[in-house]
């Protein structure tokens, strides 16, 4: 569950959430959405993998994402953007210590 | 613990509680031997048939730790009734109990429909219109299990069974409703 609370805690990873929830989405078309770097977005991607909140698979060249979020898993993000939760809070005590 | 490991421990644990609670109604209720025995062989079948299969396993032994537990909970009210330590007027509270572990089966497997029921070819053109209906049907899943679990917690036991009916039609009515508008969708595109 901690590795779902450290994906939820990033804006842009919560951001990545919300557009497969409309949805799935090739990696290029993903990270066209964000000023981020390609290595960054990949980092993001595979914190969301592990959480397992999405799921790649290949077509041709191109990586397809879609979601794999829980209800529960669901709600929570909702309510982390809308009360503003820092979920990552935990997770970065734990690593600072 | 990782979650494969997670879902056999629960499922050892679950099953054994059955076993050991099939054993001890035989020896306390030993007129109704036989409903014990079938409760006693029952999961140790479901589970073997199940693991036979060429399925996710940790999801078959998360199944079967669920199934378990709510036949556990059913031999649970059983040994308190045999040992006297529930008076005839408190057996709706075994009734009971069930309604709302069975609401909450319902709850735990809407939950989990997004995650279980992915949609096979994510770049197809209709991937997008499955994945809606598979989210909605999950949310309504959850809503009405959780609907269903609070009328079994609140509502007079005698009213409780038809009530708790109400969320599930409602829900079942919901999603058949979507996905033929899904569907309609879907020729109004073609």
């Amino acid at each position: 569950m901690s590795s779902v609370f450290k994906a939820l805690a990033d804006p842009t990873r919560r951001k990545v959430l919300a557009l497969l929830r409309e949805r799935p989405m090739s990696a290029g078309d993903l990270a066209d959405q964000f000023d981020v770097s390609k290595p960054t977005m990949s980092a993001h991607f595979a914190v969301l993998r592990e959480a397992g909140l999405i799921d790649a698979s290949k077509n041709g060249k191109s990586i397809v994402y879609r979601l794999r979020m829980s209800v529960l898993e669901e709600a929570l993000m909702g309510l982390a953007q809308t009360v503003g939760l820092d979920l990552g809070a935990a997770e970065r005590k734990e690593e600072t210590s | 613990m990782t979650r494969a490991g997670n879902a056999l421990g629960l499922a050892v644990i679950a099953v054994a509680l059955v076993e050991a609670m099939a054993i001890a109604l035989f020896l306390l209720v030993p007129e109704k031997r036989e409903y014990w025995l079938i409760a006693a062989l029952t999961m140790p079948i479901l589970w073997t048939g199940a693991e036979l299969m060429k399925r996710d396993k940790t999801s078959i032994r998360f199944t079967v730790a669920y199934a378990a537990t709510i036949l556990a909970l059913a031999q649970g009210f059983a040994i308190t009734r045999a040992m006297g330590m529930l008076a005839p007027d408190d057996e709706s509270a075994g009734l009971r109990v069930l309604g709302i572990a069975a609401g909450l089966v319902i709850v735990g497997y809407g939950n989990l429909i997004p995650k279980k029921a992915l949609c096979t070819d994510p770049a197809s053109p209709g991937a997008a219109r499955r994945q809606a209906v598979q989210r909605y049907s999950a949310w309504v899943f959850v809503l009405a299990g959780l609907a269903n679990t609070l009328i079994w917690t609140l509502a007079p036991i005698e009213q409780a069974a038809l009530l708790s009916m109400a969320p599930l039609a409602a829900g079942l009515s919901l999603i058949a409703l979507r996905i033929g508008r899904a569907r309609t969708q879907r020729r109004s595109e073609a």
